[in-house]
């Protein structure tokens, strides 16, 4: 087939997508028409999600900065390793801790085995340029206050819940897949109601209980910078005494690309500031990227079999489509290798061997595997309140 | 016309023997969620000729989402362009082409073909097709063929059209090479009884839609006729312009949709490649000119273009019927759920 299945990662909706390949480049893209959240629909972001390429500015080889300052083209994989060990050996001799600078477009198994490379191996920080600093924030307030770092309930509780309470119409533009439920679920005879900050969400406060059930969403990109928003938002849905039943659910929506709550779940939660980087890794070239001692070109994730969470904790397979240019490598594969050189024994063949050691460490992912990701449209991971049936 | 009755061992040595002088291309499911593509068949037996309507158009064999044009790398210093040009192609088989999506070829062949210039990259993939069309037994659910006139049995433009009787299939040859390669194949010619069974099969097909296609034979025509006259208020098109997310996926799978844009993609080394895309009418982008003046810079004057292109009579004068074909797919993919059948009825009432 040249249709291949895969997930678009341009927004947390996590909606599934067909791409079409020539063997070699991506050519085309479908709806899935049984995906159980965007149900056959994609927005004008994912109509283009095969129009990615940008050949301009894609990185095919590792650069190294050499003794003049001058990054240049390692001459092999082997030496930008070693180069990239000793700076970081040399900074931490001086008593500076290495940063690491990558993209929010990893996969949730380069972003377990980057973090690992970083607290085990290198001893260096990552920094994701491109983490939503609202979403960051959204989680950050849920997790106080609810003890969750991600949604409560699935993006389908919107199909079938009595009241839904949106925050500002944002909605629309970040996601046309969950505004189209919203209207749906308003055609059906939910009662909708768009909110637009604290004041009428104490209002909601006296409604909401009454209803059956309840469904809150919200664009962290907008509420997250305010993080009190975001407190009563959950303070709210706490009090409804719904969550985590069926219709039911308190969800988050990360806005801008990338594998926004997958990385925040593999602990990977410092966004980039401005600190120079020793080491970056990317599929495309950024300005950021300039300061960095090396450079390591990684795999797209259509090019690599990898998983991505959606802002609702549906942990999705997307398989490989096209093949890496000549000597790229995914990401969790060039952390192996890294690790390989400073002596550690890593020994992962497969991504799914790296997903299922993320498995065992990651909260919540317990019981997930990529052979169980890849019956139907993934799985959702598990809040341990959740899991039991507990209201957060 | 000459018609054929076959056994399905018949029927793809069939499909063989064209699999020989052409690519062969039909409906193939998807294994994992059972979605059906029109693609690239390396076998006679890889096609699922009963599968469901494919979720993509067959469009995109003649017209593709990306197409490669030319490349082209300029030489600064010696002022010179090297230019790669389109190859020729093998000439395509589409085996199991639903009516719908031959009527939709057919409107695709006026537009590209049929005016004044001929588009000659469209001519290039078309070129010696070879089309073998599929009676549909029974509509899908979103299917509404029956109120344009294209299906559920196709009645022109095929090379051999296939209709699963009882016991085998009909084959009738719609063209002199159709014709040909079943009298080359020494096939056995249909009885009156076998003929007669086809006419059974399209009348219980055409039972099967529902009411609001069978009943009302005006539930188009007479919203055609109000677009055309614009007897349309404004309102009724901005309430259906507010449930636009501007996506642009029901451009993409209408199978009569030509919309295109025409850009360069270059590497870093100078290569470049011109490329021809599908576009949508119903996207700001592309109605908007230098000075960002746009005409229809509103979204509604933009969904009333598009169902105006589908519904007008002007548009039938123009490609000899609507531009509507009733498949329905743009009922699967629109968030805002305006799909044609939608807007038939929000213009209706």
């Amino acid at each position: 087939m040249s249709y291949k299945a895969g997930v678009c990662v341009l927004c947390g909706t996590g909606c599934a997508h067909f791409l079409r390949t020539d063997g070699e480049r991506v050519t085309g893209v479908a709806p899935s028409l049984g995906h159980p959240v965007s149900e056959g629909k994609l927005c004008h972001r994912g109509w283009r999600s095969h129009r990615t390429e940008d050949r301009e500015r894609r990185i095919t080889a590792p650069l190294l900065r050499d003794r003049e300052g001058v990054l240049r083209p390692a001459s092999s994989y082997d030496e930008a390793i070693s180069g990239l060990l000793e700076r970081v050996a040399e900074l931490r001799k001086q008593g500076i801790v290495p940063g690491i600078l990558a993209p929010a477009s990893l996969s949730n198994e380069d972003g377990y085995l980057l973090g690992k490379l970083a607290r085990t191996v290198l001893g260096a920080r990552v920094f994701i340029e491109g983490l939503e600093p609202g979403y960051l924030e959204s989680l950050e307030a849920l997790h106080e206050i609810l003890g969750v770092r991600g949604a409560i309930g699935r993006f389908e509780e919107l199909d079938r819940c009595a009241c839904l309470l949106v925050l500002e119409n944002e909605l629309a533009r970040v996601s046309p897949i969950l505004e189209g439920k919203v209207r749906r679920a308003a055609k059906r005879g939910a009662r909708v109601v768009y909110v637009s900050g604290i004041p009428e969400l104490a209002d909601e406060l006296r409604r909401l209980p009454e209803a059956s059930s309840v469904a809150i969403v919200f664009v962290a990109e907008e509420f997250g910078r305010e993080r009190e928003t975001v407190r009563a938002i959950a303070q709210l849905a706490q009090r409804t005494g719904k969550m985590g039943r069926d219709g039911s659910g308190l969800f988050p929506l990360a806005a801008t690309p990338g594998n926004q709550q997958g990385l925040v779940d593999m602990g990977l939660r410092e966004r980039f500031a401005g600190t120079v980087p020793v080491l970056a890794l990317g599929a495309l070239w950024t300005p950021s990227m300039e300061q960095a001692e090396v450079i390591f070109p990684i795999a797209k994730s259509i090019e690599a079999e990898a998983s991505f969470t959606a802002s609702d904790r549906r942990v999705q397979l997307s398989p490989a489509k096209v093949r890496p240019p000549a000597g790229v490598l995914p990401a969790w594969r060039l952390c192996a290798e890294i690790a390989r050189k400073a002596g550690q024994g890593w020994s992962f063949e497969q991504a799914s061997g790296v997903f299922d050691e993320l498995a065992r460490e990651v909260p919540g992912y317990s019981g997930l595997s990529h052979a169980t990701l890849a019956r139907g449209f993934g799985a959702h991971w598990q809040h341990t309140a959740l899991r039991e049936g507990q209201t957060p | 016309m000459s018609v054929f009755a076959v056994s399905k061992e018949v029927l793809m040595t069939v499909i063989q023997e064209l699999g020989k002088t052409h690519e062969l291309h039909g409906p193939r499911v998807d294994r994992a969620s059972g979605q059906v593509f029109f693609e690239r068949a390396g076998a006679a037996e890889d096609i699922a000729l009963e599968a469901e309507l494919p979720s993509m158009p067959p469009k995109e064999l003649f017209f593709p989402q990306v197409d490669r044009l030319l490349k082209y790398r300029y030489d600064s210093a010696a002022r010179s362009v090297e230019l790669t040009r389109l190859g020729q192609e093998r000439p395509k088989a589409l085996i199991g082409l639903r009516p719908c999506d031959l009527a939709a070829i057919q409107c695709l062949d006026r537009f590209f073909l049929g005016q004044e210039y001929v588009d000659e990259v469209y001519r290039t993939h078309r070129r010696k097709s070879f089309i073998v069309t599929y009676t549909c037994n029974e509509p899908a659910r979103q299917c509404f063929c029956v109120c344009f006139h294209t299906g559920p049995a196709a009645e022109e433009g095929f090379d051999l059209n296939v209709t699963r009787l009882a016991s085998g299939y009909l084959l009738e040859a719609g063209s002199e090479q159709g014709r040909a390669l079943a009298v080359g194949l020494g096939l056995r010619p249909a009885t009156e009884e076998q003929r007669m069974e086809k006419e059974r099969v399209v009348e219980r097909s055409i039972a099967l839609f529902p009411e609001k296609a069978t009943g009302n034979k005006a539930w188009a025509s007479r919203v055609m006729n109000r677009v055309t006259t614009g007897f349309v208020k404004p309102e009724v098109w901005e309430e259906i312009g507010k449930k636009c997310f501007e996506c642009g996926g029901c451009s993409y799978v209408c199978p009569t949709c030509s919309c295109f844009n025409v850009e360069d993609a270059c590497g870093a080394e100078g290569e470049c490649e011109r490329l021809r895309t599908w576009d949508s009418c119903s996207l700001e982008s592309y109605t908007r000119m230098a000075g960002d003046h746009n005409p229809r810079k509103l979204v509604e004057d933009r969904r009333n273009k598009r169902f105006f292109c589908k519904l007008s009579y002007s548009q039938s004068k123009k490609y000899l019927r609507p531009g509507c074909v009733g498949c329905g797919r743009c009922v699967w993919v629109c968030p805002g759920d305006i799909g044609l059948p939608s807007v038939v009825e929000q213009v209706k009432s």
